[in-house]
This record gives C-alpha cells, sequence and structure tokens, in this order.
C-alpha cells in the first residue's frame, strides 16, 4: 500500500468517523427536543433522533468496514496510486497544492464581497485563478473576466432585477 | 373531447401566442442554463412581464419558460455536471458521463425528444383522464404520501448496487439535513444555532449547486487538466440505434411520470428517481448506468417532464398546486383572476385546452431548436477547463445569490461545495443525498399529519388500501429482486469474493476511462 493510498484510507476513516458522531450528536439533539409531544403525536426531535441514530449506526458500520478492510478494499483513485501527471505536465502534489489555493481564493472572494461587491470580486478571482493557477495568457484572462462580468450584469442585473451587493466601491 | 382539442390548439397556434410560446420556450432555455434559477424562479421573476397580456396569452408565456427552464437545466447537468433542478439530479449520473466520452449531442437530443414524446403522452392523458385523476389525486392523504416517500428512499435502497451501504447513509444524511430549520409539528427551531437564515432551513437548491457544480470543480482541479473533448461529428448527432435503445425507457418514464405528477406534493424529483431505478432494474444493460447509459439520460427527462405536465391536473382541477412551479403558476391564475377548480374544465374550455395544446407546441418548439443545437452546445466542452472552471463557479455563486437574494445561500453553495469535494474523494454517491434532503422535509411533514390523524398512531398507514398497496410495492422494489434470483436458484447473496462491486448511485467512475 503506497503512502497516498494509506493517506486516502486514512481520510475515508474521518470522514465515516465524523459522520458517526454527527449522527450522535443529532441523536442527542433530537432526544432534547423531544420525540414526542404532551398529547403523544410525534414531536420535533423524532426525525432528528431517527435519523441521527441510523447515521451514527451506518458511520460506524462503515468506519469499521473501512479499518478492518473488509469494505472491498476500496484502494482509493487511480490517481492516488502514483504521482500522475497531466497534459500540463502538473503532478499531484501539484494539482493538491492548486485545488487549496482556489479555495481559498473562493474564500477570499466570497468576504470580498462586502469591500469590492459581487461583480467585482467575483471577476478578479476569475482572473487571479486564470492568470495565477492555470498561467494562462493576461490579456485573454482579463477579457474573459471582463466579458463575464458584463454578462452578469446584463443577465441577473438588466434583466432579472437581481440586485447584487456593490460593496464599498458602489459597483 | 376532440372539440376540445381542436378549441386549444386554434387558441395556442394564433400569431400571438404562438410568438409568447417561442419567447417562453427560448427564455426559459436561458433561464435553465444558469445555476440555480430553476423554472420556479424563472416564472416568478417573470410574471410582472405578462401582466399586460390575455389571460391565456401570458399563461402560455409562462407554462413555455416552466419546460423550457426544465430543458436548460438539463443541458447544464449533461454538460458541466450542474442540475438546474432537483429533478435533473439523476440526469447529471449517465449525462455527464455521456458528455466526457463525447457524446454529450446525443444525451441532450435524447432529453429532448424524450421530454417532446413525455408530453404528448401527458397530453394525451391529461386529456382523458385528468377529472378522474384529480379524484384519485383528492383520496392522497398524509399517510398515502408518507407511503409515496417510502417509496422513494426504497429506490435508493434498490439500485445503489454494491455500496448500498454508502448510498443509505447519504440518504440518511440528506434526511438530517432536511430537518434543520422550524419543525413542521409545533414550530420549534432546530439546529438552527441562533441563526435567522438557518430557521426556513437548509435551501436545496444552493445545496445542490455546491455538490455538484463547485465540488466537480475541485474535484477536476485535482485530478488534472484533461484534454478538450474533439469528439467527430458523428459522434455529437444521435443515431438510430440511440434512439431504439432509448424507446422502452421513454415510453415507461413518461408513464410513470404522469402517475406520479397527478399527486400533489411528490412532484418531478422523486418521478425521475424512480424512472432511473426502474430502468436500472428492468434494462437489458443495467450495468451500464452511471456510466453513460442513454438510457439513464432518456428515462428521467421523460419522467420529469411527464410529471411537469401532469402537475397541472391537481393544480387546474383542485387549485392544489402539484410542485414548486406549479404554485407560482397558481399565484398568477389568481393575478388574472381565474378560479381553478373542478369546474375550469368547463367554465373556461379556451384557456385550459389551449394552455395544453400550447404544451405540445411549446415542446415541438423545443426539440426544434433543440434537436440541431445539441452538438453546438456540445461544443461548448471544447473550452480548455482552465478557462471555464472559474466561469462555472462565477455563476453558480450569483445563481445561488439570486435565487432569494440572500448572501446565506452563498455560503451554503461555498460549504456545500467542499462536502462535494470529500464526497466524490471518497466514492460517496451525491444523489441520494439530495433526495434525502428533498424528501426528507415532506416524509416529516406527512408523518406528523399521519400522527395527527391517528390520534398518535402512525400504524394506519398500515390500514388505508392506497397507502399499504404503496408501501407493499416498496417493500416488492428492495427485496423482490432478491426473491426472484433465490426462487430461480440464483443465489441472491453476497458477491463472490473478488468480484467487481457495482458502482454506487452517482458515484464518480474513474475519470480514466471516462475521458476521451
Amino acid at each position: 500500500m503506497t503512502a497516498a493510498v494509506r493517506t486516502a484510507r486514512a481520510g475515508e476513516v474521518a470522514v465515516f468517523a465524523g459522520l458517526t458522531l454527527l449522527g450522535a450528536g443529532a441523536f442527542l439533539g433530537g432526544l432534547r427536543y423531544g420525540l414526542f409531544t404532551d398529547n403523544d403525536r410525534i414531536g420535533p426531535g423524532m426525525m432528528p433522533a431517527v435519523a441521527g441514530a441510523l447515521l451514527c449506526a451506518l458511520g460506524a458500520v462503515l468506519t469499521f468496514r473501512c479499518l478492518t478492510g473488509s469494505d472491498g478494499g476500496n484502494e482509493g483513485t487511480s490517481r492516488d496510486q502514483g504521482d500522475g501527471v497531466d497534459i500540463l505536465g502538473r503532478t499531484q502534489a501539484e494539482r493538491i497544492r492548486h485545488l487549496w489555493i482556489v479555495f481559498c481564493l473562493l474564500l477570499l472572494a466570497i468576504l470580498a464581497v462586502a469591500v469590492l461587491g459581487f461583480l467585482v470580486a467575483f471577476g478578479a478571482f476569475v482572473l487571479v485563478v486564470s492568470v495565477y493557477v492555470e498561467r494562462r495568457g493576461a490579456i485573454t484572462s482579463l477579457a474573459i473576466a471582463v466579458g463575464a462580468c458584463v454578462v452578469i450584469y446584463l443577465v441577473f442585473e438588466l434583466f432579472l432585477h437581481v440586485p447584487l451587493p456593490t460593496g464599498l466601491l458602489g459597483v | 373531447m376532440v372539440d376540445n382539442i381542436l378549441l386549444g390548439f386554434q387558441t395556442a397556434l394564433s400569431p400571438e401566442n404562438l410568438l409568447l410560446c417561442f419567447i417562453g420556450v427560448f427564455v426559459g432555455t436561458v433561464i435553465g442554463l444558469l445555476p440555480g434559477l430553476g423554472s420556479s424562479t424563472g416564472v416568478a421573476v417573470l410574471i410582472p412581464l405578462t401582466l399586460a397580456f390575455e389571460p391565456v396569452s401570458a399563461l402560455i408565456m409562462l407554462a413555455g419558460i416552466y419546460y423550457g427552464a426544465q430543458y436548460g437545466g438539463t443541458i447544464t447537468s449533461v454538460l458541466i455536471s450542474t442540475p438546474g433542478e432537483a429533478a435533473s439530479v439523476v440526469t447529471t449520473l449517465d449525462g455527464y458521463q455521456m458528455a466526457r466520452q463525447g457524446r454529450a449531442g446525443p444525451a441532450l437530443a435524447i432529453a429532448a425528444i424524450g421530454s417532446f414524446v413525455a408530453a404528448i403522452i401527458s397530453l394525451v392523458l391529461l386529456g382523458l383522464v385528468a377529472p378522474p385523476m384529480a379524484h384519485f389525486a383528492l383520496h392522497f392523504g398524509p399517510p398515502e404520501n408518507m407511503a409515496v416517500m417510502v417509496l422513494g428512499f426504497a429506490t435508493i435502497i434498490s439500485f445503489s448496487g454494491e455500496s448500498k451501504l454508502k448510498g443509505l447513509t447519504m440518504a440518511v444524511l440528506g434526511v438530517l439535513i432536511a430537518t434543520v430549520g422550524v419543525d413542521p409539528a409545533g414550530g420549534t427551531a432546530r439546529f438552527t444555532f441562533d441563526s435567522v437564515s438557518m430557521l426556513s432551513g437548509i435551501p436545496y437548491v444552493q445545496v445542490m449547486i455546491g455538490l455538484f457544480a463547485v465540488g466537480e470543480v475541485m474535484y477536476q482541479i485535482r485530478e488534472g487538466a484533461a484534454a478538450p473533448i474533439h469528439a467527430r461529428f458523428k459522434d455529437m448527432v444521435i443515431s438510430r440505434a440511440d434512439i431504439s435503445r432509448s424507446k422502452g425507457a421513454i415510453l415507461r418514464g413518461s408513464g410513470l411520470g404522469f402517475l406520479l405528477g397527478c399527486l400533489p406534493g411528490a412532484g418531478s424529483t422523486l418521478a425521475s428517481f424512480l424512472a432511473y431505478g426502474v430502468e436500472k432494474r428492468v434494462s437489458k444493460r443495467g450495468d451500464e448506468f452511471g456510466s453513460g447509459a442513454i438510457e439513464g439520460v432518456a428515462a428521467p427527462e421523460s419522467a420529469n417532464n411527464a410529471a411537469a405536465n401532469a402537475n397541472f391536473i391537481p393544480t387546474l382541477t383542485l387549485g392544489i398546486p402539484g410542485g414548486a412551479t406549479t404554485a407560482v403558476l397558481l399565484g398568477a391564475f389568481t393575478i388574472y383572476g381565474i378560479q381553478p377548480g373542478p369546474l375550469l374544465f368547463n367554465q373556461q374550455p379556451a384557456l385550459v385546452w389551449g394552455l395544453l395544446a400550447s404544451f405540445f407546441i411549446g415542446n415541438v418548439l423545443l426539440l426544434i431548436m433543440n434537436l440541431p443545437m445539441a452538438p453546438v452546445f456540445a461544443q461548448m466542452l471544447r473550452i480548455p477547463y482552465g478557462y471555464m472552471y472559474p466561469l462555472i463557479l462565477f455563476t453558480s455563486f450569483v445563481g445561488a445569490y439570486a435565487i432569494d437574494n440572500n448572501f446565506f445561500g452563498v455560503w451554503i453553495v461555498f460549504v456545500f461545495g467542499l462536502v462535494g469535494y470529500v464526497m466524490k474523494r471518497f466514492d460517496l454517491p451525491m444523489a441520494p443525498l439530495v433526495l434525502g434532503l428533498v424528501i426528507g422535509a415532506l416524509f416529516e411533514k406527512a408523518l406528523v399529519q399521519t400522527s395527527a390523524m391517528g390520534d398518535g398512531n402512525v400504524g394506519i398507514v398500515f390500514t388505508r388500501p392506497i397507502s399499504l398497496t404503496v408501501l407493499l410495492l416498496a417493500a416488492l422494489f428492495v427485496f423482490g429482486p432478491t426473491l426472484v434470483k433465490r426462487l430461480r436458484g440464483g443465489g441472491g447473496g453476497p458477491p463472490a469474493p473478488g468480484a467487481p462491486p457495482e458502482k454506487p448511485l452517482g458515484a464518480p467512475t474513474d475519470p480514466e476511462e471516462s475521458r476521451v
């Protein structure tokens, strides 16, 4: 078993264990809300408790199967098993780094909406991802980002009258 | 009835109504292409534009937006795995895989053909059985609705393959997410963490955008850039073999969709999931489902279109909306001073039959527009993914915001984007989660009402003939195949050691094998 596959298995165990805990939490929350009402009818806690208990049990079974390898030996995706290079010559480590960069940029764009406005924040996101992460030409990327902002503005603001947040700049 | 149909076509084919039908279908398709903006939002946003028209003309245009938006949602489901509505979720399973194999054209074409055939079948059935079906639907109380939801859950168990456990776990997770917000029994706020936005629950459309659009983009970034898809033109056009393979799926999907669409609340989502499940069960190529089987597109697309049309039965004859979009249309009826109900067919035949005939004409227009356009839309996949995914993310987040002009939706998309990525990473199927989320809330409402009806005893669900029949059907769905196998002496036990596992519903296929 390679290091990448071991990491994938550990991640899988963490996800299933997380689901088990989530289910347990929902079950306890359901009990707190009350399973039945005063006149013995279904109460607000019944569905969360039942769904929580089921999720807890199913999550525990999946975790156990994963730990004991009795889940058919899922060895992760094909790319977990080697340092596959994509058509742009990027290794898996680089791609994973890009993934988290895009996630962080996305979070930044969302946080920046209050300051820059929706169109500018996400327009800048498109530009930065295209140029910095995807290494595309700056002029083409700028044209695409501006074009996207114009189309979104025309469709959402002008046609559908959706008031997109404008931020401090008023754009 | 023939006179009524002729009157309907006479009304719908007037130049003004024909033009408005075309505009409705076209605008609806464009709206459906935008992530998050499904038919209900499209119709609601555009009602004010129709106030100057005659009621029948306005309704024809709004109905055009309804099914145009549904088809627009299908295009994004197939090309970029971003369903516009919950009813299109199942289409992503095989439609997107077909697109990755360079067969987006046939997938889009069969969706248009399936929708067209479903429209014809449902139009005929609407004309023949609308009043009796409406009366039958009246027998559907909370216990019957609860039984239908159980049937929906049974489909998950029945076609999740080897990974039934994972499918079931995701469905339960969906149900659990659906419990967030104010409970239907007494108005208790559950798991809201004192957030006002959470009181109305986790909005499933934003969850879908996060899981499918953002999750898919993130997964593709991790998997690495694939070559743009350069399919030959002949692969972009639907073949006779494709149509021949899909015939049965379209007919079965249409019938099932019509039946479920007649029931208030059951709706198109359940119809599309059930049609897919049934098709996977009866098809000779059941093992190909999930990796690009054309029947896997034809069945749910026919079902959700037939259900969309059948939704008009309770809406027109009972004044009870069959789904979210027909609820908005019901509001439009009152704006135009029309009172839906049992007498509507007699009192306003030109309006009712004109509207029904416009479904047929609108679907003809959709077919004419989209059969030649399918290969053109499919060309979108030639754009390098590095340019496309930032735009997918941009439109997804704008769409999520635009649904109710609330920034909370943007955060939901972000969080569920991360969840979607993790699910794809670990082969956890997404479709059961969406189904659990959509029908979880409906199930709880039916459960609470059933409990109230039985004075605390939900066992009344077993004492009513319709609900008992539906529950038996659900049991047959789950245990039937195993029983049949055992009776034939074929076992039915667990797969042999070393046998390749069946792919779970909605789980990603190996990208290496799905790329062309």
